[in-house]
């Protein structure tokens, strides 16, 4: 950026030397004119120049125009046409013309415009055809434009003719002058050039820059990802261990005080069996108690241990809600069919049945990548069926886990059976079925 | 912001244009003329401002809204400086009367305006109206750059008293070198006995003179070849050194012609009009008999003698150009007006049909015995066969070297042909260039 603004101040020190040149060519030409006619010899001059010099005001007020002209072309270039690119284009060939226009007028003494012209196109321009065309076009411009090669064949009088009229010395200031001029032009124009080798090479290195800085980044990203992951890992662990500690827990304070009561109860009632078989009846007493409180304890901890679901809904609108759950979490488009008239199931009933469909659920879309799962659950005689199937990858071989053993250790509990395995129907995927014998629908059980 | 005085800018630059143009319109038209006081041949009889003025007057009640000026008492010898000046300092006049010098220069630089199309465009004009070697002054490669003015031939002064002392008839009008150098031979023998008051044959007459009468084109018309070794060009030459031969050396000076002791010199149509010796006007060569006659012809030529034509030129920038042609065909091309500059002037008029004028021609000769030897039919041959000098840029420079040549050619005494072909070679290198 530092050097797109250097390169625009070499511009305008370009600009502002051209136009220092051109009025030094018009004095000394004007001054060169008043002395020719001063010293009566105009007729010489006209032999000697084979041509007949512009009207010094014409050629003034022409010159200054034309130069005006292409000043404010470039000065205003960059506000007016920044955003259209048909103006630029508009722009940079109005700037050729007039470049070429003054050099024409000024009868080709000098060609140093059009270097400040082709400065402005390098500066603008981007990188396509037209600006080889217009690099092209200047460059000819600038060569052929002095008066050595396109004066020859032009018929124009030199710009040394103007000069034989000055004292040696003068005229070999003037020269000089001239020629410094000349070099400066030349020079600012190759410290532009230079500027803009820069501000690419700049810029190349930049992009360089960001894309080693955009790699760092994606590695540390990937590096973040993997700790996550594992993070993710040890949280669950850690929930595991949480709750079979909890377990543990409730177990110790339950069952494990009860049983310890029951144990000692009945070691108690053993021994004064023979001595005092009141006594010992009493024993018996407490055990019943203690046995009938400590299955309360069971009872309750259990009912502690239920999905929360449960707890504020009914089982068909939480297995809904589960379920709406699942669909919106992961985007499993999910049938749910729901055949078994009313509901009306025990409290351990229900937590099977929601255990069943929350675990086949996750099952699917976990182990199966499933994207499609249907859920069924209709009544066959006194027994609740449950059947998840889905279009997953399905399974060679079924490795129960957890999960699996947990739910058939419940259906167990309850007198049911579990079945899964591959579909058999012809289609990919999994296929689970539960059966759950409902006790209300079998009194007898009762 | 900049956008706002960008449009600020351009509505103020209209204003001033707008007024600018305004301001013209409102300014009578300006035509300036550039001239020169007195006569080209350095002889005047007439006041040119006089008929200037006059011509003026007329346009310019032809022409509402126009004002045309000119800049007196510019001399003769400062006019083609003047004029350079004021090209140097900017438009110059424009209109201006053209040098025969100076037409080359001021055609091959672009000064002049090429008059083809205006030309070619006015159907009331013809260049036809001129004899076609003043026409052709005003002629470079094949563009008419300006139009006759004024023209002068060069005729043959003939020292009629000195012949008729030797005995000797005057030459008829279709002469040849030979009867020339028969005469010249003749002065010279007969004055070989004399010590005292020797007559000479000839001055002032060289091979340039003659090369017009032998046919002879030193130059190609567009100046790029010189034909110095050409059989033409070498004939006038020979006999350039030939007459030189009889003098055995000796150089005639202006003083001898003025005593009249010299038979024959070129002599401008001007001179002729000026010192003519009826009816005596101006007090020169009174002390003997003369007249003119046309050139001697060459063995390849006829009579033909060289026309210098004054001209008048368009400057190639003004701006009033239709108008500037206008005053220029009134001033070269209308009838009367040119009568009544050939009766002030020291030249013919380049018009045909003012020239050969009876009426005008009784006018100007009046009170002329009728024995001069210039009358109609000798204006007319004269005229209508005479050439003008080539016109190309290097034209001086090509004839001093092309002079200096046959004047070494002459006295270094060898072979003058060799020495003609070689010059040619240089001149020709110097040409193309």
């Amino acid at each position: 950026m530092e050097n797109r603004e250097s390169s625009k101040r070499v511009l305008y020190t370009m600009l502002l030397v051209n136009g220092f040149i051109l009025t030094y060519y018009l004095a000394v030409t004007s001054a060169s004119k008043k002395i020719i006619c001063d010293m009566n010899g105009a007729y010489t001059f006209l032999s000697v120049a084979e041509g007949i010099p512009a009207d010094t005001v014409t050629l003034c007020l022409k010159t200054f125009v034309l130069y005006g002209a292409l000043s404010v072309l470039i000065l205003l270039k960059e506000d007016v046409c920044r955003e259209n690119k048909m103006n630029l284009h508009l722009a940079s060939v109005g700037e050729m013309l007039l470049s070429f226009e003054l050099i024409c007028t000024l009868n080709f003494y000098y060609s140093g415009v059009a270097l400040v012209v082709l400065a402005d196109l390098l500066y603008y321009e981007g990188k396509k055809a037209p600006r080889v065309a217009y690099v092209v076009i200047q460059i000819l411009e600038f060569v052929f434009g002095s008066d050595k090669i396109l004066g020859y064949f032009y018929n124009n009088i030199q710009f040394s003719s103007y000069l034989y009229c000055f004292h040696p010395v003068v005229r070999s200031w003037i020269v000089a002058v001239e020629s410094s001029m000349t070099f400066i032009n030349i020079f600012l124009f190759v410290i532009f050039v230079l500027l803009m080798i820069m501000r690419q090479r700049d810029e190349n290195l930049r992009i360089l820059l960001l894309n080693a800085a955009l790699s760092g980044k994606n590695v540390q990203l990937q590096e973040a990802n993997i700790k996550l992951k594992k993070y993710g890992e040890t949280i669950k662990r850690m929930t595991e261990i949480t709750e079979r500690n909890r377990l543990a827990r409730e177990i110790h304070d339950t069952l494990g005080h009860t049983l310890t009561g029951i144990v000692v109860s009945a070691d108690a009632g053993r021994i004064l069996m023979d001595t005092d078989p009141g006594e010992a009846k009493t024993r018996f007493e407490v055990i019943g108690t203690t046995a009938r409180q400590g299955l309360e304890d069971v009872r309750r901890s259990i009912h502690a241990l239920r999905p929360d679901a449960l707890e504020s809904h009914d089982i068909e609108s939480a297995l809904e809600k589960m379920i709406e759950n699942v669909r919106e979490t992961t985007g499993t488009e999910i049938s749910y069919e729901q055949m078994a008239g009313e509901l009306i199931l025990a409290q351990d009933e229900e937590d099977t049945l929601y255990r069943i469909v929350q675990e086949g659920l996750t099952n699917a879309v976990r182990h199966g990548h499933a994207t499609k799962i249907s859920v069924i659950i209709y009544m066959e005689e006194h027994s609740l069926k449950v059947s998840i199937r889905d279009n997953g990858i399905g399974s060679q071989k079924v490795e129960p886990g957890f999960g699996l053993d947990y739910m058939r250790e419940r259906i167990e509990v309850l007198k049911g059976s579990l079945s899964y395995g591959n579909r058999k129907d012809g289609c990919q995927g999994f296929c689970l079925e539960a059966e759950i014998p409902i006790r209300s629908r079998n009194p007898e059980d009762e | 912001m900049k956008k706002l005085l960008l449009r600020i800018g351009l509505v103020i630059a209209a204003v001033v244009l707008y007024s600018l143009f305004w301001y013209r319109t409102m300014q009578p038209v300006r035509l300036t003329i550039g001239v020169y006081a007195g006569s080209y041949w350095g002889t005047s009889i007439g006041d040119r401002y006089e008929f200037l003025d006059e011509v003026i007057d007329f346009f310019e009640k032809n022409h509402p809204g126009t004002k045309v000026s000119y800049e007196s008492g510019i001399g003769i010898d400062s006019y083609s400086e003047w004029l350079a000046q004021q090209y140097m300092k900017g438009q110059g006049p424009d209109l201006f009367l053209v040098l025969p010098e100076d037409f080359s220069l001021l055609a091959a630089s672009g000064a002049l305006y090429p008059l083809d199309d205006m030309i070619r465009q006015d159907d009331g004009f013809n260049l036809s109206i001129y004899y076609k070697a003043c026409q052709m002054a005003g002629q470079m490669e094949n563009r008419q750059y300006a139009l006759p003015f004024e023209s002068v031939p060069t005729l043959m002064f003939v020292n009629k008293s000195l012949l008729k002392q030797y005995g000797i008839s005057m030459p008829e009008h279709n002469w040849t070198w030979d009867d020339f150098y028969d005469i010249c031979r003749k002065i010279t023998e007969g004055s070989e006995a004399q010590t005292e008051k020797k007559a000479y044959a000839v001055y002032n007459y060289s091979w340039t003179d003659m090369l017009y009468a032998n046919g002879a084109k030193l130059f190609s018309e567009d100046g790029k070849k010189c034909n110095l070794g050409s059989l033409r060009v070498r004939e006038a030459v020979l006999f350039d050194q030939k007459l030189r031969e009889l003098n055995n050396g000796f150089t005639v000076t202006a003083r001898d012609f003025d005593e009249g002791r010299v038979a024959f010199r070129p002599f401008l149509y001007s001179d002729y009009k000026v010192y003519q010796p009826y009816p005596w006007r101006v007090k020169k060569y009174s002390n003997f008999e003369w007249d003119c006659v046309e050139m001697p012809a060459g063995p390849r030529g006829g009579n033909v003698c060289e026309i210098e034509s004054t001209l008048i030129g368009m400057n190639a920038r003004s701006h009033r150009k239709e108008l500037a042609w206008d005053f220029m065909k009134l001033l070269c091309g209308d009838e009367e007006l040119q009568k009544k500059m050939y009766s002030s002037s020291v030249g013919i008029s380049p018009m045909i049909a003012v020239a050969e004028d009876k009426e005008l021609l009784n006018t100007l000769f009046r009170g002329v015995p009728g024995d001069y030897e210039i009358n109609l039919d000798v204006i007319h041959d004269i005229m209508s066969t005479g050439v003008s000098a080539p016109r190309f840029r290097r034209y001086h420079q090509a004839m001093i070297m092309a002079e200096n040549a046959v004047d070494t050619a002459m006295k270094s005494g060898k072979a003058i042909e060799e020495f003609l072909v070689s010059s040619q070679r240089d001149i020709n290198i110097m040409l193309g260039a």
